[in-house]
């Protein structure tokens, strides 16, 4: 009996029209493309994109130039200078960061103790020259600014 | 020194329903490929070509400018003339088979012509043996294509190709044979005409078997999924025009489109009666009001819309079966065609000719 179904089933393609059927009815449900560049999906919370540095409650940028970012790094994406002070203070003489090296693991801000450098969920980082892809601390002051601006404009 | 009527007469009868062939041919062949794009995509939960004018409606014009301004590249150690004759052959045989076919009734065009002239460029007595025979030559592109690249995969696509489209000639030859005993004439109007009371595919018990067993046949013929196994990208880069790039290898693209379309217009005039109208319900009971409303609805179509609805019908089951089917094997191919179709075909026409002499079909 079971051998007859079998035959039958390959003489009248019963499993080719069942394929045939579900093709169809995809077809038919709507695709799951989403046109891209006139239609961009909202970032998740939380999703790693382009790095940022908050300012602390003076207006200057809050890195205190300890370097553990430096030392956490894997992809060693980033450089902190530091140099002494005339008050025996620590100076932060430039912090970069080279996007092209960036894994964008995240190891860096939980590394920071001040919380200074951060992460924002922009993802669209395409520039024309490869200047634009090193980061120094004023830019990435600029676009903590820029996004906390945003983000502070939008809650109320 | 010819007349003028004789001018007017070979402008009428031959340029213009050329020209008008060769343009219905051309613009099918482009949007074939943007519909068999979009047709895949949708099928795999895609969008396919959307940038190019409204829903990438302007796409085949974009890869058609592409082709051509492609640099026209013919490998070293190519056979050069053969290489450059191969897609033309195959192009050629393509667009001279669809040459016989009948798009509509005989028609004076409105009573714009003085007598009644077929809808082909050629209505010829013996069109089905003459689409056969440029089906079959249409192998020696492929073949020429296969050799004169001088690459291992070429050849090998080549080879499949030739070994493919003999074995399944048989089969597809038998199956028109049964059709033409059914139709008792070998001209494709007369096929379409001998329909009128009753498809072919509906003519139990020979028809639908003899129309399956031409529809397989045909896609094996057009080196289509399942049986696309001379181009198989997985194995064979992609057969046999693999050295082929720009404009030559658009040739080779068009080719296989108006092949599809010769298909499947054989397809529809020899088992689903041509450019007669779809009857959803039979005659018998066109005496109840509403059916007979909608069968004279349907019957008030022009035929020629009910031939190319038919034809974008199979032209569609392609697209689908490609979006659906993986590919045979080798051998499963060539046992499906010599184990299987070829006896049934056989059997298919022995039993049609029995049942013709018994005056039963």
């Amino acid at each position: 009996m079971n051998k007859v179904k079998k035959l039958l089933k390959m003489i009248f393609l019963v499993e080719i029209a069942q394929g045939l059927a579900l093709t169809l009815k995809t077809m038919l449900a709507p695709a799951v493309t989403r046109q891209y560049p006139t239609f961009k999906r909202k970032p998740i919370p939380g999703s790693r994109g382009l790095h940022a540095m908050r300012r602390d409650e003076k207006g200057n940028p809050a890195c205190i130039g300890c370097g553990l970012c430096e030392a956490v790094c894997p992809a060693k994406a980033i450089t902190v200078v530091t140099t002494e002070g005339p008050g025996h203070e620590k100076v932060v003489n430039s912090y970069e960061l080279d996007l092209f090296r960036c894994v964008f693991c995240g190891f860096c801000i939980d590394a920071c103790p001040v919380s200074a450098i951060l992460m924002t969920p922009e993802f669209e980082l395409a520039c024309y020259s490869r200047k634009d892809a090193f980061y120094t601390r004023d830019r990435l002051v600029e676009v903590g600014d820029n996004y906390m601006g945003r983000k502070a404009a939008k809650k109320p | 020194m010819p007349g003028i009527h004789q001018i007017v007469n070979i402008v009428t009868s031959l340029v213009v329903p050329v020209v008008l062939l060769l343009a219905f041919v051309m613009l099918n062949a482009a949007y074939l490929s943007y519909m068999e794009r979009k047709v895949l995509a949708h099928m795999q939960a895609r969008l396919g070509p959307m940038r190019t004018g409204w829903h990438g409606l302007l796409q085949p014009i974009a890869d058609g400018i592409k082709f051509m301004m492609k640099e026209d590249i013919i490998p070293a150690k190519a056979d050069k003339w053969v290489f450059r004759i191969a897609p033309l052959i195959l192009l050629t045989m393509a667009f001279g088979a669809i040459v016989v076919i009948p798009f509509g009734p005989s028609t004076d065009l409105f009573g714009l012509l003085t007598k009644k002239v077929p809808l082909s460029v050629s209505n010829l007595n013996i069109g089905v043996l003459y689409i056969l025979a440029f089906a079959s030559v249409g192998t020696y592109g492929v073949i020429m294509a296969g050799w004169a690249s001088n690459n291992k995969y070429s050849l090998m696509g080549g080879f499949r190709s030739a070994a493919q489209m003999i074995s399944y000639e048989i089969p597809m030859a038998f199956a028109i044979i049964t059709v033409v005993l059914m139709a008792g004439s070998l001209n494709l109007s007369d096929i379409v005409n001998a329909q009128e009371n009753r498809w072919f595919i509906a003519a139990l018990p020979v028809g639908p078997v003899a129309f399956f067993l031409y529809l397989f046949a045909g896609i094996a013929e057009t080196n289509r999924v399942p049986f696309d196994l001379p181009e198989a990208e997985s194995e064979l880069v992609a057969g046999y025009f693999t050295e082929y790039s720009g404009i030559r290898f658009a040739l080779f693209f068009m080719a296989e489109y108006i092949s599809m379309m010769v298909v499947s217009l054989l397809v529809s005039i020899m088992f689903l009666g041509g450019w007669l109208p779809v009857q959803i319900l039979p005659q018998t009971l066109g005496h109840i009001a509403p059916i007979a409303w909608i069968n004279r609805l349907l019957a008030a179509v022009p035929p020629t819309m009910w031939l190319l609805v038919k034809l974008y019908f199979f032209l569609f089951f392609y697209m689908w079966l490609r979006a659906t089917l993986p590919r045979y094997r080798y051998d499963q191919l060539m046992t499906l065609s010599w184990k299987f179709l070829l006896p049934l075909s056989l059997g298919t026409l022995l039993v049609a000719a029995g049942m013709k002499q018994m005056g039963w079909l």
